[in-house]
């Protein structure tokens, strides 16, 4: 009967397709021709960090003088993806040092032609990486309550400072960015802390500490010299506590907070402080992703007496998530991470705050390091 | 007798009837996901093909021979499951008609269900699943234990050993007479899960060459270890009354892998997570001349905890992370069946359910207290017009935390275009909200008070036929369906690190579901199949301020366009093999659809076969069979950064009588 060979072709025709088509070709994400080149101009890389346990941080190459935009170079010319959750970049001399937060590792590459050729592994949670000298870095890290020392040399950790304070409540000391003075090093604990750590690099030991607001998530040394520290204050239902966000100006030598300015707004969370020609430059947003009037990019000489109150570029509309300044001529670099799930924009304004460039870049992207 | 075809007449919805159960693997059972001849998509997944995953999670059951989608971490791993390119809280699970999922995730982990567990297990596609609940935007899923009133002593005994340590166990046994019965199960799984990969996330350079290597390595820190009892009870009081009571606990504890992108402290970033859970129901039914009415009261109390430890220097391991949460569920549900006449059917009933939920992180000082009220109304009336057309028409009013949520109205008609070719056409319109769960309103730091309700509508047209011929049988069903879902909540990360949800996506999903299933009987070989493939159009229609104009019209990510399986058996003289086939094309990653290699999930295509032979000792049977899964040893991944298994063995022993 036909109705009966029908169901028979059927059946056929099921197990034909298997046999055709039974085979994944894993092979095929990786099966392309890596990509070649040698940038040696001096060109910026954008940091993706990605999404939280997805492994999809990125890295892009932006050439300002051409407007040329690499994404994903990491993964095109090594075949490998960076890892997950990119948190920083250091530049040093023709390497660059990644770090990949969750992935527990510094990745290192070439600056021209971003070829991987070497890691620092076994790392707990690494932030930042902060160079002593030639035979010495710093890794700080945020649940290790210790800095790693490691040789940049053979990529080995060589020791570890202990940064914990016993506390049996928090996870105390987590360490994040690392700034150098005279033989200090400075370090900003953010997450449930309110401490900078005071660290001799000589020594490799934790000598001092200073108390600043809530959650200090970034800070800079002006022109003269002093340690400027921007605190988040935390966010509502924060068991560590909620504030008014702050910045506080310190005197390094004494560590004496010389002088502290609130922020009025409890919703407001600003990031990013940066400084560059005796200006301050910060990220002023709502916690939690509330909005907040005035949110965008704020500017504060280092010698004023109080804060600003209007952002020198309004963010309406965009979510302005990592600001750098290029040493070389003042350009603005502000990514915008978007809903955070898919890819976000980097855009280059001049030292007026002219748009002069925008571009997709990867997933989250956190941070413009110059080359 | 009277009482029989009434009980089989308000029951035959919910496959009470069917007691052929525990019949030899070799009996002539037509193996097809049935569905009621009714208005509503339903699926039931055949005895024949639970039995074949008996030693599998549901999730493996539901991958293999249902239309469903199932996104699993890995072997032992957290695995969901989402109809029609919903999401996996648009699935709600029912085990004997209580829902089992969690008030505070609003989903459930299906690799933590033993199919051991279940008699059977059928599926309600997209709006048919008000007849069982509400909320369930994408389906439901009920699981259901039977009895067998005829059993005076049965039962099965089975012992397994397999790859990478995997030990399972079993017991069941079935003891009582026509007025009682009992069912006692016992489980236990195990695995080290220790398989080797070869790792091309990450790469050493080979000092000799310089070239690039891709390492191989363990899958550490993937161990499970699964235990659990279920004892069932059932009574006949009289002639009119049925009591039923069960009680499951389960243990759960396992390891959570790290990404194989992670090159950290190797006794850093240790997670593990236990959970116990103790779930009961009782039930009683008295049965009347043209109604019933049912008594139904359950509890499920669960706990969860998860640990990250870090090894810091000096101090030892610590907990990073340190997570506790437990949740408490009492359902009570009151229902009554009425058949007015022999056209009119009416049901009605009233579920009056509170859970209590906490939340504690001990490390960073988070959580939360949380409680819930409902108050769910259900009608239903069902009209046979004639012969050939009938219709359903359902409402559902639910007052939630002293709030009245809109109605949920259903409204559905099949039609039987052909008595002499099986051959019914039936279609269904529904609109259904799903509250936010207690996660989404409380969770700290993030919850979000003001979320709405989401909202969703949907629309199902089907044609089903059934083929007879000699010794072929054969049922094909062919459902379209369409459905738009506003207000889907959606968590997002927020600059301070943590997420949030937020109403923001409006989801349009359409597509068709293909089921098709028979057997066919040659000579003294028998063949059963079993074979669904799906079509999925599942689009972002949400706002372009929030997700970017590029997003928009694409594809969710993680929903494949087109799936696909296929469960195929031939048994001969004691003899059977069976050969188990899922596919999947390729699924994004993103809202945009970036096609980047790097997050590329390709098709997938995943194959097993099991081989076994019956042998039949008077009045028991010891059946010995071997399980190959992932046939052709790829080496793929399903989501990114997590390692798969190659080609693993399961070896099981098994005594019935």
């Amino acid at each position: 009967m036909k109705y009966f060979d029908y169901i028979k072709t059927i059946i056929q025709g099921f197990l034909l397709t298997l046999l055709i088509t039974s085979c994944i070709d894993d092979d095929a994400v990786r099966n392309f021709n890596l990509l070649e080149v040698n940038k040696t101009n001096d060109g910026i890389f954008i940091l993706n960090e990605g999404n939280f346990n997805y492994s999809n941080a990125s890295l892009s190459y932006y050439d300002p003088e051409t407007k040329e935009v690499l994404n994903d170079v990491f993964f095109n010319v090594n075949g490998l993806p960076l890892g997950d959750v990119a948190q920083s970049m250091n530049v040093q001399d023709s390497l660059a040092y990644i770090v990949i937060n969750n992935s527990g590792k510094v990745y290192i590459i070439n600056t021209n032609n971003f070829k991987f050729i070497g890691k620092i592994t076994g790392l707990t949670s690494p932030r930042y990486i902060h160079f002593i000298n030639d035979h010495k870095a710093y890794i700080s890290d945020l649940y290790a309550r210790s800095i790693t020392v490691v040789d940049p040399v053979s990529n080995v950790i060589i020791d570890r400072i202990n940064v914990s304070n016993k506390n049996p409540n928090f996870n105390q000391h987590s360490t994040e960015q690392m700034l150098a003075y005279k033989n200090l090093v400075f370090t900003n604990c953010w997450s449930l802390d309110n401490k900078i750590l005071v660290i001799d690099s000589q020594q490799d030991k934790l000598i001092d500490s200073i108390e600043v607001s809530i959650q200090p998530n970034s800070m800079v040394f002006d022109s003269n010299n002093k340690l400027w520290v921007l605190s988040d204050g935390g966010f509502s239902g924060n068991s560590y506590g909620h504030s008014h966000a702050t910045l506080s100006r310190i005197d390094p030598d004494t560590r004496i907070i010389e002088q502290t300015f609130i922020f009025d707004n409890l919703d407001a969370s600003p990031s990013n402080l940066r400084v560059h020609n005796g200006k301050l430059f910060f990220i002023y947003s709502g916690s939690g992703g509330a909005n907040i009037p005035n949110s965008g990019i704020f500017q504060m000489d280092i010698n004023s007496t109080e804060l600003p109150q209007t952002p020198v570029l309004a963010s309406t509309g965009k979510n302005f998530y990592g600001l750098d300044i290029n040493p070389l001529n003042g350009d603005f670099f502000i990514t915008d991470a978007g809903n955070y799930t898919e890819r976000g924009i980097a855009y280059r304004y001049d030292k007026e705050f002219k748009l002069i460039h925008s571009f997709k870049v990867g997933i989250t992207p956190n941070k413009s390091v110059f080359k | 007798m009277k009482l029989t075809i009434l009980f089989f007449l308000i029951v035959a919805q919910t496959g009470f009837s069917q007691i052929v159960e525990d019949t030899t693997l070799i009996a002539p059972v037509k193996i097809s996901n049935r569905r009621t001849v009714s208005s509503t998509t339903q699926t039931k997944i055949d005895t024949i093909l639970i039995d074949g995953y008996l030693t599998n999670s549901l999730d493996d059951l539901l991958s293999e021979t249902t239309p469903v989608f199932v996104k699993s971490l890995g072997r032992g791993a957290l695995s969901t499951v989402s109809f029609r390119g919903t999401s996996a809280s648009h699935t709600d699970v029912l085990w004997n008609g209580m829902s089992v999922k969690s008030p505070m995730l609003g989903q459930v982990d299906f690799s933590q269900f033993p199919v051991y567990f279940m008699d059977e297990v059928s599926l309600s596609h997209g709006g048919s699943s008000i007849e069982q609940t509400s909320g369930a935007l994408g389906g439901a899923i009920s699981l259901e234990n039977k009895v067998d009133w005829k059993n005076k002593l049965s039962g099965r005994v089975l012992t397994g050993y397999g790859s990478y340590n995997t030990l399972n166990n079993f017991a069941q046994i079935n003891l009582g007479s026509s007025k009682i019965q009992s069912k006692t199960r016992l489980f236990s799984t195990y695995s080290k899960n220790d398989f080797e990969f070869r790792n091309k996330n990450i790469a050493d350079i080979n000092p000799s060459t310089g070239k690039l290597e891709y390492p191989t390595q363990k899958n550490n820190q993937a161990d499970y270890h699964q235990y659990g009892i279920l004892q069932e009870l059932y009574k006949r009081i009289g002639d009119n009354y049925e009591f039923s009571g069960s009680y499951w606990f389960q243990n759960n504890k396992r390891s959570l892998p790290r990404l194989n992108t992670y090159e950290g402290d190797d006794f850093s970033n240790q997670n593990t997570q236990t959970e116990q859970t103790h779930r009961a129901i009782l039930k009683i039914t008295k049965y009347g001349k043209k109604s019933s009415a049912e008594l139904a009261s359950g509890i499920v109390y669960s706990n969860t905890n998860y640990t990250l430890e870090n090894f810091v220097n000096g101090l030892g391991l610590l907990k990073a992370i340190d997570s506790r949460s437990s949740y408490a569920t009492f359902y009570n549900k009151i229902s009554y069946n009425y058949n007015l006449n022999k056209k009119n059917t009416l049901k009605f009933n009233y579920n009056l359910n509170y859970h209590k939920v906490r939340s504690e992180e001990r490390i960073n000082k988070t959580g939360f207290d949380a409680d819930r009220l409902e108050h769910l109304l259900f009608a239903h009336w069902n009209r046979k017009w004639n012969s050939r057309l009938k219709s359903d028409v359902m409402i559902r009013m639910n007052r939630i935390d002293k709030m009245n949520l809109p109605i949920i109205p259903y409204l559905g008609l099949s039609y039987l275009a052909s008595k002499k070719h099986h051959l019914s056409i039936k279609t269904s319109v529904t609109r259904n909200y799903r509250q936010p769960t207690l996660n989404d309103l409380y969770w700290q730091p993030g919850g979000n008070i003001n979320l709405l309700p989401e909202e969703g509508i949907s629309g199902d047209l089907g044609i089903e036929h059934q083929l007879k011929y000699k010794k072929l049988s054969l049922t094909s069903e062919l459902t379209f369906f369409q459905s738009q879902i506003k207000n889907w909540i959606i968590w997002l990360p927020t600059v301070q690190g943590f997420w949030q949800p937020d109403n923001i996506q409006n989801v349009s999903n359409r597509g068709l579901e293909v089921h098709l299933a028979g057997d066919w009987k040659f000579k003294n070989i028998l063949f059963n199949f079993n074979s669904n493939y799906a079509y999925t159009l599942s689009t972002n229609q949400g706002d372009p301020e929030i997700w970017g104009e590029e997003s928009i019209g694409k594809q969710l990510p993680y929903v494949p366009v087109h799936s696909f399986n296929l469960f195929l058996k031939t048994s001969y003289k004691g003899f059977f093999m069976s050969y188990a086939h899922n596919s999947y094309s390729e699924r994004f990653t993103t809202a945009t659809n970036d096609i980047s290699r790097r997050d590329w999930l390709y098709p997938y295509f995943m194959n097993s076969i099991y081989f076994g032979k019956e042998l039949t000792l008077k009045k028991s049977t010891l059946i010995i069979e071997l399980k190959t899964y992932n046939l052709f040893n790829e080496e793929y991944r399903s989501v990114l950064g997590r390692p798969m298994p190659g080609r693993n063995y399961l070896l099981t022993l098994m005594f019935k009588f």
